[in-house]
């Protein structure tokens, strides 16, 4: 029956209708349009983690790196080592004894610390003794008292900025470093804040706009 | 031992016929002797033209030596290059030895002119990733590093002050880029303003893509908006397609000081330009392709630009996407950028 109706089309319209026929269904089936978008790429893409030929090593080699774990998915990242860029470390140098056997009463002595100016808060909330813990001064302090080094300064920063925290954890604060493969590393809190004065400070821009160039000199 | 030769030749003469793209895959054609050379030779398009170069330069070499004393052999070799470069064929169409020999054309062609050594790159795109770029509005501060290092990096005409990135201010409160500022001239960030820098946003559904008459602009597997420098006429519509100020135009013959001169290049990314010839951001095609970030994302000095792998679950710019408030510009268009803007 098929057989006989097959023949019958192929005599009445020809081998070359019969194909343009097919040709017409097959592009009709065909899916719609390839580009959907980025999300539903991600979408059919799924969930499964990828894995790179590649890593961020060559590019990052030159940092010395401290792990971070990040508690929510329990992954890895890394930040730049503190420890070996603080200039004048162990504190317990100078700090063995008690700050008031320190404290200098000759006023015409420079300060150790001239150069360091609070301007982090206010001063009923900070103090120095609020993040250097009193009891070690090679540590930092953490609100409960216990202390921590200072590779892991973000510790004690999260125990007030909690939403910057969850955004540098996640990827979204802080200048992720060296190349976009895994493993991440990112600069961490201290790395572009003054701990002692967080805020940037305003600068000229590096250059100006193409435009601006050409009025401020216009041959 | 002679049949067996025949037989191959039959061969290669039939996979001629059914000339394809992909044609050039088993282009392994074997060594012929003698007469058989000229006779049994399979003829496509890429000999005949190497032939004819052949000809062409014999006489013209003829000519040459009739006339200068000084005609030396890498003059020869500068005009059998040019000549294999202008027949070349679309980048896109190219085979994998295609593209080869088209960037060691080109190597070889910077080496004759200018003396130094340059190292271009035909690198593919990574399976499985698709670029992303997320953009923190309230972390910009304008410090405009991203355009120093992008044109750099990416060897950026320094006569015609050709940038890729563009950054403009606005009054808190307001995002109308009308009313935005790009030519600001004072510290920053100005008090009560904010920034945002656009680029090209190597959109999903390309409208630059579909105007172009010669198919010298596409989209890679990996999301990257990419140009043929080699086989743009120049007509410009792309540039009055994209519906966000991505892409510039070459007025004139781009100049990069040599000293300043980024010799790590890629075909479709940072080699140098021509006079006539769109060029935009490529997300440093030459850098990402390997694992590291676009140079605009390194200089950065606060972290506000954060690019990566859409497809990678783990990655930060699908931290972003899935945990920060995003938005693109002119979404209504349909044209899916791969670019996001955010707030802390």
């Amino acid at each position: 029956m098929i057989r006989n109706g097959w023949r019958f089309l192929m005599r009445s319209l020809g081998p070359g209708a019969v194909l343009f026929g097919i040709l017409v269904l097959g592009s009709c089936s065909a899916p719609a349009h390839e580009d959907q978008g980025p999300l539903a790429k991600i979408e059919e893409h799924g969930k499964e983690a990828k894995v790179y030929p590649l890593t961020s090593e060559p590019f990052t080699f030159y940092i010395k790196k401290i792990p971070v774990r990040n508690a929510e998915d329990d992954t890895m990242f890394y930040i730049p080592d503190r420890l070996g860029q603080l200039s004048s470390f162990p504190c317990s140098r100078c700090h063995s004894e008690p700050l008031d056997h320190l404290k200098s009463t000759d006023p015409t002595v420079k300060k150790a610390h001239w150069d360091i100016a609070l301007t982090h808060a206010t001063e009923e909330v900070l103090n120095c003794k609020v993040c250097h813990s009193e009891k070690d001064m090679d540590y930092l302090r953490l609100n409960n008292n216990s202390t921590v080094d200072f590779n892991n300064s973000h510790r004690s920063c999260a125990q007030c900025h909690a939403s910057e925290y969850k955004d540098w954890i996640g990827g979204a604060h802080g200048k992720q470093l060296g190349a976009w493969v895994p493993p991440r590393v990112s600069a961490t809190c201290v790395d572009c804040h003054n701990p002692h004065s967080p805020a940037l400070e305003t600068r000229w821009p590096a250059r100006l706009n193409t435009i601006k160039i050409k009025e401020l000199d216009p041959k | 031992m002679l049949f067996n030769r025949k037989n191959k030749v039959k061969k290669n003469q039939k996979a001629d016929l059914t000339f394809s793209e992909e044609q050039g895959k088993m282009d392994n054609r074997p060594a012929n002797e003698g007469v058989e050379q000229v006779i049994n030779k399979p003829q496509d398009r890429r000999t005949a033209m190497k032939g004819l170069t052949a000809m062409l330069l014999s006489g013209a070499g003829l000519l040459n030596s009739s006339c200068s004393l000084t005609a030396g052999e890498d003059e020869q070799d500068l005009a059998q290059l040019k000549w294999e470069e202008y027949f070349k064929g679309n980048y896109r169409l190219m085979t994998p030895e295609e593209k080869k020999e088209t960037v060691r054309r080109l190597e070889r062609m910077y080496e004759l002119n200018n003396g130094g050594k340059i190292n271009i790159s035909d690198k593919g795109p990574l399976k499985d990733v698709l670029y992303g770029y997320a953009f923190n509005i309230s972390k910009c501060r304008g410090y405009m590093d991203c355009i120093n290092a992008c044109i750099k990096e990416n060897n950026q005409d320094r006569n015609s002050q050709m940038q890729y990135i563009r950054i403009h201010e606005f009054e808190n409160g307001r995002m109308d880029f009308a009313m935005a500022d790009d030519n600001f001239y004072h510290e920053v960030p100005a008090a009560g303003h904010f920034y945002i820098g656009t680029q090209c946003f190597h959109c999903d559904n390309p409208p630059c893509v579909d105007v172009c008459p010669v198919k010298a602009t596409w989209k890679e597997k990996d999301g990257i908006v990419v140009i043929d420098y080699d086989w743009c006429i120049g007509c410009r519509y792309c540039e009055a397609a994209c519906p966000y100020d991505g892409r510039r135009f070459n007025w004139s013959d781009p100049h990069v000081p040599e000293n300043e001169l980024n010799k790590d290049q890629h075909y479709l990314g940072n080699r140098l330009r021509k006079k006539g010839v769109m060029e935009k951001c490529t997300f440093c095609i030459q850098r990402t392709r390997s694992g590291a970030n676009p140079a605009c994302v390194e200089a950065c000095p606060t972290g506000a630009r954060i690019f990566g792998n859409l497809l990678d679950p783990k990655s930060s710019i699908r931290w972003v996407l899935e945990n920060k408030k995003v938005f693109r510009l002119k979404e209504d268009l349909g044209t899916e950028p791969k670019f996001w803007y955010f707030m802390d």
